[in-house]
């Protein structure tokens, strides 16, 4: 069994692992902003149709700690999310007219404690 | 009674229609005075109890606009209490750490530590020191309470209210808004060349809506007409804190990924109309119909959205008159799955990307606004949120 694999009934997908299964907002975005619109055209236009089948099939995994499978699908899900936002709603890869992404500094998770590179009024 | 009708806020609030002074938003001595007068002398709020789970556990938060680092912690009595982050022997900062657990904390330069309740409670070869009084050499307090699992503070050494009484009425209004039941999924921290007021200002109107935000949200935040100016359907004006309802368009058409997410924990995102039994308790106040999410700014520099399903907070932090670093955050109900975790993906998302094109514009008018050409700017009556700060912090200013 290959390392990248999905849970079966999304094997056909198998071939947007190792560039879509991406387990970070920030490695999600960066992809989103460098890839071309025929490039995400071609990723929406393939999961679009088996969204609601892995939506389903995540519904029955936890949210945590699920079996490496689930978060491979998990992750493909996140990032077609933030690439549906190119298509459906910008249809460019970044977001007109708004502050460049860079400038925003992401922490993703449950603490509000910020890293000391990210605490810039610091004595 | 808040809702619209077709009495102008600013006359239902007595704020006056004047133009404000630009002064106020470039002038550095008007910047000092807010920071020495005001900053200096209001509850602000510095994290939340859940980053303290235990005792022991402490963070520390940097602070330049109180000109000073905060040492914020949970005693072994369980009790929160914020320090300055300075060892009284020679002034060194104590913690350089961002968050830790332990039982006490020693000062790196020579060794005196404290205990998480700021008790002195050992001295490298104390017999060197004359007169040394150990309980008079523990951490300097600042007055620290909490309010819904938020830590606030005040540098006042006696403040001349308590959190409760400074909340007052919006405190009431969030009483049973479920923080509980939510957990952080993000924080964005953005370091902008503006003043901390244009960065709220942005936030507490909706005039803005259909210009910043017409490709991300084309017709949320309308209401039932979707060609109309997003007009704020209720608004409160309390002493120092404000709060705005902001319309919701009941026939928003989901996108095709829109609409595979709304069957999966997140049942409304951004600018989407919550019909009433689905919207949590604590929000809109006035029974408004369409209702999207409240936004309640907690003065001076907390924004607190509450939405169905979601919250998010802003935080302005200033750095100078004309820059400012603003963390914002978004919190989503625990998933309990993994489909919940890619819905709430979604929502997190819009957010995200609607916030960039509101701050496209701050430095831009912090660039033009410090030319000095203009002496003061205009404020219509769908801006009354702003009128009603500046008039706050003037009188702050001037006391």
């Amino acid at each position: 069994m290959s390392i990248t694999s999905l849970p079966k009934p999304f094997r056909d997908l198998e071939k947007f692992v190792p560039e879509w299964a991406l387990a970070t907002e920030v490695e999600r975005g960066d992809k989103r902003r460098g890839s071309s619109m025929e490039v995400l055209a071609d990723f929406y236009n393939a999961v679009l149709p088996r969204f609601g089948e892995i939506m389903s099939h995540l519904n029955g995994a936890p949210a945590e700690g699920m079996p490496a499978e689930e978060r491979r699908l998990m992750d493909l899900g996140l990032t077609f999310v933030e690439m549906s936002f190119a298509v459906e709603r910008f249809g460019q890869p970044d977001v007109p007219d708004a502050i460049e992404a860079y400038r925003l500094g992401t922490v993703e998770g449950t603490s509000h404690v910020l890293p000391k590179a990210l605490q810039k009024s610091g004595a | 009674m808040t809702t619209k009708t077709s009495a102008r806020w600013s006359d239902r609030f007595e704020l006056g229609t004047d133009p404000i002074p630009v002064d106020a938003l470039t002038n550095p001595e008007y910047f000092a005075l807010e920071r020495e007068k005001m900053f200096r002398r209001v509850w602000l709020n510095v994290g939340r109890a859940e980053d303290l789970a235990k005792p022991g556990s402490y963070f520390v938060k940097d602070l330049d606009v109180l000109r000073t680092s905060l040492l914020v912690a949970r005693g072994s009595d369980g009790v929160i209490r914020a320090f300055h982050n300075v060892c009284p022997h020679r002034g060194n900062r104590l913690v350089y750490a961002c968050s830790g657990s332990a039982k006490g904390l020693a000062c790196n330069f020579h060794g005196w530590t404290f205990d998480l309740e700021g008790k002195l409670v050992h001295v490298p070869d104390e017999g060197s020191f004359s007169d040394l009084r150990k309980a008079e050499r523990g951490l300097v307090p600042v007055a620290t309470e909490v309010w819904r699992g938020f830590i606030f503070i005040n540098l006042d050494c006696q403040p001349k209210e308590s959190l409760p009484e400074y909340l007052a009425e919006i405190g009431q209004d969030l009483a049973e808004f479920p923080f509980e039941s939510m957990e952080l999924m993000v924080t964005y921290v953005m370091d902008v060349k503006t003043n901390w007021k244009v960065f709220l200002d942005a936030f507490q109107e909706g005039y803005h809506v259909p210009y910043v935000h017409k490709t991300s949200l084309p017709e949320g935040f309308r209401g039932v007409d979707v060609s109309a100016m997003m007009h704020l359907p209720a608004v409160g004006i309390y002493k120092r804190h404000r709060w705005f309802c902001a319309p919701g368009n009941p026939a928003l058409a989901p996108t095709p990924t829109e609409e595979e997410i709304l069957k999966h924990d997140v049942r409304y995102t951004l600018g989407t109309a919550v019909p009433p039994e689905h919207q949590p308790k604590g929000v809109n106040r006035d029974r408004v119909p369409f209702w999207s999410f409240d936004g309640n700014v907690l003065f001076p520099n907390f924004f607190l959205g509450t939405a169905a399903g979601w919250y998010w907070t802003y935080h302005y932090w200033p750095l100078a008159v004309d820059r400012t670093i603003c963390e914002a955050r978004f919190y989503a109900e625990k998933p309990k799955t993994a489909a919940a975790r890619v819905a709430h993906e979604y929502a997190k998302c819009l957010f995200r990307d609607a916030i960039r094109e509101d701050m496209v514009r701050l430095e831009g008018a912090q660039q033009m606004l410090g030319a000095g050409v203009l002496k003061e700017i205009m404020l219509s009556d769908e801006e009354v949120m702003l009128r009603h700060n500046y008039r706050v912090v003037e009188d702050y200013v001037r006391s």
